[in-house]
């Protein structure tokens, strides 16, 4: 006879029908107050950019900070390029600056491209770049209130079990699913993070860390401030489709971030980075994909060796209903369709318009 | 920490005392009492609780009433001017597009906003417009139809050259 | 129908403006002074035996007014279905047994939602954790060990778990099998999914001191809610007043009575004060009822000139916790199966099998959808195996006018093979086929393939469920306007336009000389409620008899007033005059005046009733199908086109073509948009929609995971009417269906349109992108290309 007592649990109060618990709401006029006040409000202390995922993820209960350090006096600075050739990005651009920025889909299209398929229009009118990029990971057992079901807390929500793996060990597998991410990657970006001791740059390459309890490489009072694309990433063709059932709205089921260093006479490729998001607790490269590619001509026949050999080494998580193998499917697919689509970009002398009807918007 | 805020709604400034925890869509509903503005899911998904903040659309239900201190909101019933509905408004009747019209105010904030900025859009930018606002009744098809009507065909085109 | 004014015209509908400028009231916007905020406790367990239930400290934290659970009811069960067969068997409140997670255990009223919020967590539980079971062949298998119910007394199998039973048999059906040429077996699955209204569930109760309740509920039909609570209650339904409201979408969803209903009602009793709930929607997902999940093992036996001989079928429902309409869906599933196809030697078997999910609820179609993708399915694949044309095989078995069905109901001015060759003319259809055995075509190097499928289906409109019947009345004003008083609920429908359409025919009135007031169980009559598709029918000739019953008097008196018989005068623009001498003329404004003058102050009023299916006493048995069931058969034909990605495995519904026999149609802008959202539906049912389940846990209780279609999922949608009746004013009228029956016959097309696309025969839906890579992947190996 298995018996189950349903008591108050000490503490924390869950949130019921969507509504949010107590906090504070500090509104610091500027980034170093902004850091100030993450100090002083210690451990149980958020930064609100646009909220569009820390308010749900409050709402079901799995973050309820004690103060929410409110970013919605620091404006965001124009993106511009710098003095070395950087085009630098404001943190707190919201996706829709990002989506319809001239020169950013100039310089950097596959981020536009990413920033323009994230959720809906009023998602991306509030949305930052830096939000994006510090999203909580995701997983169905986690992203619901757990009033009644799943009440043992999961590890992520600071419990001792995981629902969809509970043979896995004490390991959270969350799937980090930004799209920013993954682009930003393949786009060679730097981090400039402003702390308590001024100010650090971190290559976004070792900016996640893959650990599903604390997705990013950063301190709970750590402001990122902006992102940096360095000059030579602004001349490499790149693509990023985002794959959903529906074609928008929603996450993805995988993304693929492709940047080629290509000559445009022979297709030759110098320099190849791939990227795939929203596969596991941190976007994955495709290193062996890469280094097939680099120093070879491209061309239709290597696409497929390359886009098979990425799915091979891309090891997916399943996550929200998709397979391992689907996924793998997935990311073959569209990692060859986008190299596909430069190719015919490029011939077309089209450069970095996308030109196939293959290539999912 | 009860906090004094200023939420200017339709061109009317309302004063009111909120905790940090109010959604802006709590304050319009039930603070100030309009009820235009729906609850469809409270968590984002769904695009009922749209409204306008400045110009731009955005999920009510997702933003804090205190980040919207000062701020020019529109809200369904900002719309029409006393009783005359608004273009956008009489192409929904028009075109059949509202059935039990629960998705009708955000689907219509979302398709303003869109012709204010794109006075001549076409099926592809109404569709990347209206993309986070579901409605389960009209299958889509008089929606897309009531904005293209609401559209104005003498507005000059939109520069499509570098449109993603 | 030349010569008419209002009906059969596309009219704006009258609630237009209201609900693009955010008047519309709904449930869910009504706040009354000193309300108090509702939420229900809920059981974590997908079965449980409750040891004990402890409120005390919920019930001590200041701001909490009330609190109950199961004991405090009047203990009394109610069901979708309530019949001696299949008495109710829900309890409002769990009082010893908890059957599926998410089941109501206890209920608290509170001030605000912090507090409510802190006393539902305070009230303590003790659960015996019980075996549970999920799937339905688990279920129903003699070996199952967990007994959620006890077997259906009066069905001898031995199986376990059955909530019900359906069987009908005619002809001989050994016979029949003997004399087909070819005999086929298939089994087809069908999925779960859910309705997705707009607007969440929710209720407010308000408890008057006169001992009056006001209510407002998001339902499909207060007369039929107001009943069950009345008796749950143990109130007089005249104590207890339903208000108008707009429902933000329904689908079937909202029919049963919820305990959230009862609660809110009985809160407002206790604490003598306004409560309201509104359900979240995540507890929608987990909580609430879903569709039904059917099993469809169909084996039929045709001669070679495609003549069906024999039809056996065994339809299996996984009905979740309770019967819920369980019961109802497998008597529909015959239904559904036997309208379209004559078959000379039938043999039916539906079974309704508990399990430890949420009971499940009519959703769109109730039934049709599943059972018509396994039949048009099995139609196709039958076809190809004769090497027959699809088109001349449903020709060849489709009913015709006036055909008698085997329930003794006709099918009338049946335009089903009207509907068939026209949908084949319109789309092109037999041309465009790709012709077996399909290969890829050298050179053909995209991945897109594109196919076009087929799907008939049958619906009906109107039959007898409580209160059985609609009444209307109709009231003159003194400005010659009128009132229209009905029960009847605008979900969406149109209800409202379409009934002061129809009054507005009779009368000759302009619809702004028109006002409506409905849904308000103390001031409009009964009505027959929103679901199995009567609205147009019942309620419609129930309007139309009121507004005539006016017009009779309105040309009395004229005639009176006139000094001339009433065939010699002619009626409009609120007017009555002699039609030899137009001159001599009245206005509606002096008659209602003279009304009053010479008839004892009759102030022109008249009402009108309804009940479909008149000579019969009663629903057919749910459980034999013996008995008359509905007036009303409506057809439909439906053919998709659709572009499948064969390496994504993604499928996109290009257009979808319905040509429908609805009778005609009384608002045709109407007509499209039920069209329009029913393939939406069907694509959702097809593609992409699908509530995954655990262990009775809902993995996916969100729209961000539970993927309804959106803007960019939209099908061109045409419609095409294959008129079969008419209306003429003075006359009652025959309007079939159109709210329910049209999801069916297109995801069946979509079914075949794959097929036709790839070669890929799928049987269960969804027919999702793995599933078809996977399909595809093993049709490659079965051909040698892998």
């Amino acid at each position: 006879m298995i018996c189950w007592l349903e008591k108050i649990s000490g503490g924390l109060l869950n949130s019921k029908t969507m509504k949010l618990s107590q906090f504070d709401h500090k509104t610091p006029t500027s980034k170093k107050e902004v850091v100030d006040l993450l100090i002083t409000s210690g451990q149980d202390s958020a930064i609100l950019a646009g909220g569009t995922d820390l308010i749900p993820n409050m709402k079901n209960g799995i973050l309820m900070p004690k103060t929410l350090v409110s970013l919605k006096h620091l404006s965001a600075q124009k993106e511009h390029i710098t003095k070395n050739g950087s085009l630098k990005l404001d943190a707190v651009s919201t996706l829709s600056q990002i989506a319809e920025s001239p020169l950013i889909k100039e310089k950097a299209p596959s981020l536009a491209q990413a920033a323009f398929h994230v959720g809906g229009q009023q998602i991306r009118n509030r949305a930052t770049l830096g939000g994006n990029l510090c999203q909580e990971s995701r997983c169905l057992y986690l992203n619901q209130s757990h009033d009644f079901q799943f009440v043992e807390a999961c590890y992520k929500r600071a419990g001792d079990c995981c629902y969809p793996f509970p043979d896995g060990g004490r390991i959270c597998r969350a799937v980090f699913m930004s799209d920013m991410a993954p682009v930003l990657i393949t786009l060679g970006a730097r981090l400039v993070v402003l702390t308590s001791h001024g100010e650090r740059q971190v290559d976004i390459a070792d900016f996640y860390t893959g650990d599903g309890l604390k997705p990013m490489n950063l301190d709970p009072n750590e402001l990122i401030t902006s992102v940096l694309i360095p000059l030579e990433s602004q001349k490499m063709q790149c693509r990023f489709i985002k794959a959903t059932p529906r074609g928008g709205l929603e996450f993805a089921m995988v993304s693929i971030a492709v940047a080629l260093t290509l000559d445009k006479r022979d297709k030759k490729c110098s320099k190849a980075l791939i990227a795939v998001g929203s596969i596991n607790t941190k976007p994955l490269r495709a290193l062996e994909a890469e280094k097939k590619l680099t120093g070879s001509l491209l061309k239709p026949s290597n696409v497929l060796e390359v886009s098979k050999k990425a799915a091979n080494e891309i090891k997916p998580l399943p996550h929200h209903g998709y397979s391992r193998g689907y996924l793998s499917q997935l990311v073959e697919v569209y990692i060859k369709r986008s190299l596909i689509d430069i190719i015919k970009a490029v011939d077309n002398k089209n450069g970095n318009q996308i030109v196939g009807k293959g290539v999912k918007p | 920490m009860k906090q004094a805020i200023e939420l200017i709604i339709n061109g009317e400034t309302h004063d009111l005392i909120v905790t940090p925890n109010v959604t802006l869509q709590e304050a319009i509903r039930e603070q100030i009492g309009l009820k235009g503005t729906k609850a469809g899911c409270e968590m984002g998904t769904c695009g009922a609780c749209t409204v306008l903040l400045g110009d731009k659309p955005i999920l009510s239900c997702i933003t804090l009433a205190v980040e919207c201190q000062g701020k020019e909101i529109t809200t369904i019933e900002g719309l029409s001017e006393g009783p005359t509905l608004s273009n956008m408004q009489k192409a929904f009747v028009r075109a059949g597009a509202v059935q039990c019209g629960f998705c009708t105010p955000g689907v219509i904030l979302s398709g303003t906003a869109l012709l204010k900025k794109n006075p001549q859009p076409n099926v592809s930018d109404i569709k990347k417009a209206l993309e986070g606002n579901l409605c389960r009744c009209t299958g889509y098809n008089s929606i897309i139809e009531a904005v293209l009507d609401a559209s104005d065909p003498s507005a000059p085109q939109q520069d499509q050259e570098k449109k993603l | 129908m030349n010569a008419l004014k209002l009906v059969g015209k596309s009219l704006p509908r009258i609630d237009g403006p209201d609900k693009t400028t955010g008047k519309a009231r709904y449930t869910v916007d009504v706040d009354l002074p000193g309300m108090l905020v509702c939420g229900i406790k809920r059981s974590p367990h997908p079965h449980a035996r409750i040891l004990h239930i402890d409120t005390s400290k919920a019930q001590k934290l200041p701001g909490v007014k009330a609190v109950i659970t199961g004991i405090d009811t009047k203990g009394i069960k109610h069901g979708f279905v309530e019949t001696p067969r299949y008495p109710p068997d829900q309890s409002i409140l769990a009082v010893d047994v908890v059957r599926h997670v998410g089941e109501e255990v206890a209920a608290v009223a509170a001030i605000n939602h912090e507090i409510l919020a802190q006393a539902l967590k305070m009230i303590e539980i003790e659960y015996e954790i019980l075996p549970a079971v999920f799937d339905v062949e688990d279920a129903m298998s003699s070996d199952c060990q967990v007994h959620i119910h006890p077997n259906h007394p009066r069905v001898k199998e031995n199986y376990c778990n059955i909530a019900g039973k359906t069987q009908t048999q005619w002809g001989d059906i050994d016979a029949g099998f003997k004399e087909a040429d070819l005999i086929h077996s298939d089994r087809f699955e069908s999925h779960l999914r859910t309705h997705g209204y707009m607007e969440p569930q929710t209720a407010v109760a308000d408890y008057n001191g006169d001992g009056t309740l006001h209510m407002w509920i998001s339902s499909m039909g207060h007369f039929g809610k107001r009943r069950k609570l009345a008796k749950t209650l143990g109130m007089k339904d005249a104590s207890i007043r339903i208000h108008k409201a707009y429902v933000g979408g329904a689908f079937g969803g909202k029919i049963d009575l919820f305990s959230h209903e009862y609660c809110v009602a009985a809160l407002s009793i206790k604490t003598g004060r306004p409560v309201k709930y509104v359900a979240s929607r995540e507890e929608i997902f987990i909580a609430y009822r879903h569709g039904q999940p059917l099993i469809s093992e169909i084996k039929t036996g045709v001669k070679k000139d495609g003549t069906i001989v024999a039809q056996q079928l065994r339809m299996i429902n996984n009905a979740g916790a309770y019967k819920g309409s369980g019961v109802v869906v497998i008597f529909l599933a015959w239904g559904f199966t036997m309208i379209p196809y004559r078959v000379e030697n039938f043999k039916y078997e539906g079974y309704s099998i508990f399990t430890n999910n949420p009971t499940r609820a009519p959703l769109r179609g109730h039934g049709a959808p599943q059972v018509r993708f396994a039949i048009e399915s099995h139609m196709d694949i039958i076809a190809e195996k004769l090497q027959l044309d699809p088109i001349e095989f449903r020709l060849k078995n489709a009913r015709v006018p006036h055909e008698e069905l085997p329930n003794k109901d006709n099918v009338h001015n049946c335009g089903l093979i009207d509907c068939i060759k026209e949908a084949a003319f319109k789309t092109d259809y037999t041309n465009r086929r790709n012709l077996r055995p399909k290969t890829d075509k050298p050179g053909d190097s995209s991945p897109i393939k594109h196919g076009i499928g087929l799907g008939v289906s049958a619906y009906f409109g109107g039959s007898l469920i409580y209160p059985n019947g609609s009444s209307a009345i109709v009231k003159m004003t003194d400005d010659g306007s009128v009132d229209l008083l009905t029960g009847a609920i605008e979900l969406g429908q149109g209800s409202e336009t379409v009934l002061c359409q129809i009054v507005g025919e009779e009368l000759q009135l302009e619809m702004d000389d028109i006002r409506i007031i409905s849904s308000d169980t103390a001031t409009t009559p009964p009505d027959i409620g929103a679901w199995i598709s009567g609205m147009t029918y019942v309620t419609g000739n129930a309007v139309r008899e009121a507004a005539a019953g006016v017009r009779k008097k309105i040309m009395q008196v004229a005639a009176e007033q006139l000094n001339e018989k009433t065939e010699n005068l002619k009626l409009a623009n609120k007017s009555v005059w002699v039609a030899e001498h137009p001159e001599k003329r009245i206005t509606y404004r002096d008659i209602f005046q003279a009304s009053i003058s010479r008839h004892k102050g009759d102030t022109i009023i008249s009402d009108g009733h309804w009940r479909t299916m008149r000579d019969e006493p009663f629903h057919p048995s749910l459980a034999s199908t013996k008995g008359r069931w509905t007036e009303n058969y409506a057809f439909s034909v439906q053919v998709a086109e659709i572009a499948v990605d064969t390496e994504t495995g993604e499928i996109k519904l290009l257009k979808a073509t319905t040509v429908h026999d609805c009778g005609f149609p009384v608002n045709p802008q109407l007509v499209q948009g039920q069209i329009d959202g029913q393939v939406s539906l069907a694509l959702g049912h097809a593609f992409m929609e699908d509530v995954m389940m655990k262990k009775g846990y809902t993995l996916n209780p969100s729209w961000l995971d539970y993927r309804m279609p959106l803007i960019h999922n939209v099908a061109d949608s045409k419609g095409v009417e294959v008129i079969t009746e008419s209306y003429r004013p003075g006359h009652s009228f025959r309007t079939k269906e159109v709210g329910e029956g049209l999801v069916s016959a297109i995801l069946a097309g979509i079914a075949n349109a794959i097929y036709d696309a790839t070669g890929l025969r799928l049987y269960s839906t969804p027919f999702s992108p793995e599933k078809v890579l996977k399909g595809l992947k093993r049709l490659k190996k079965n051909r040698g290309l892998l």
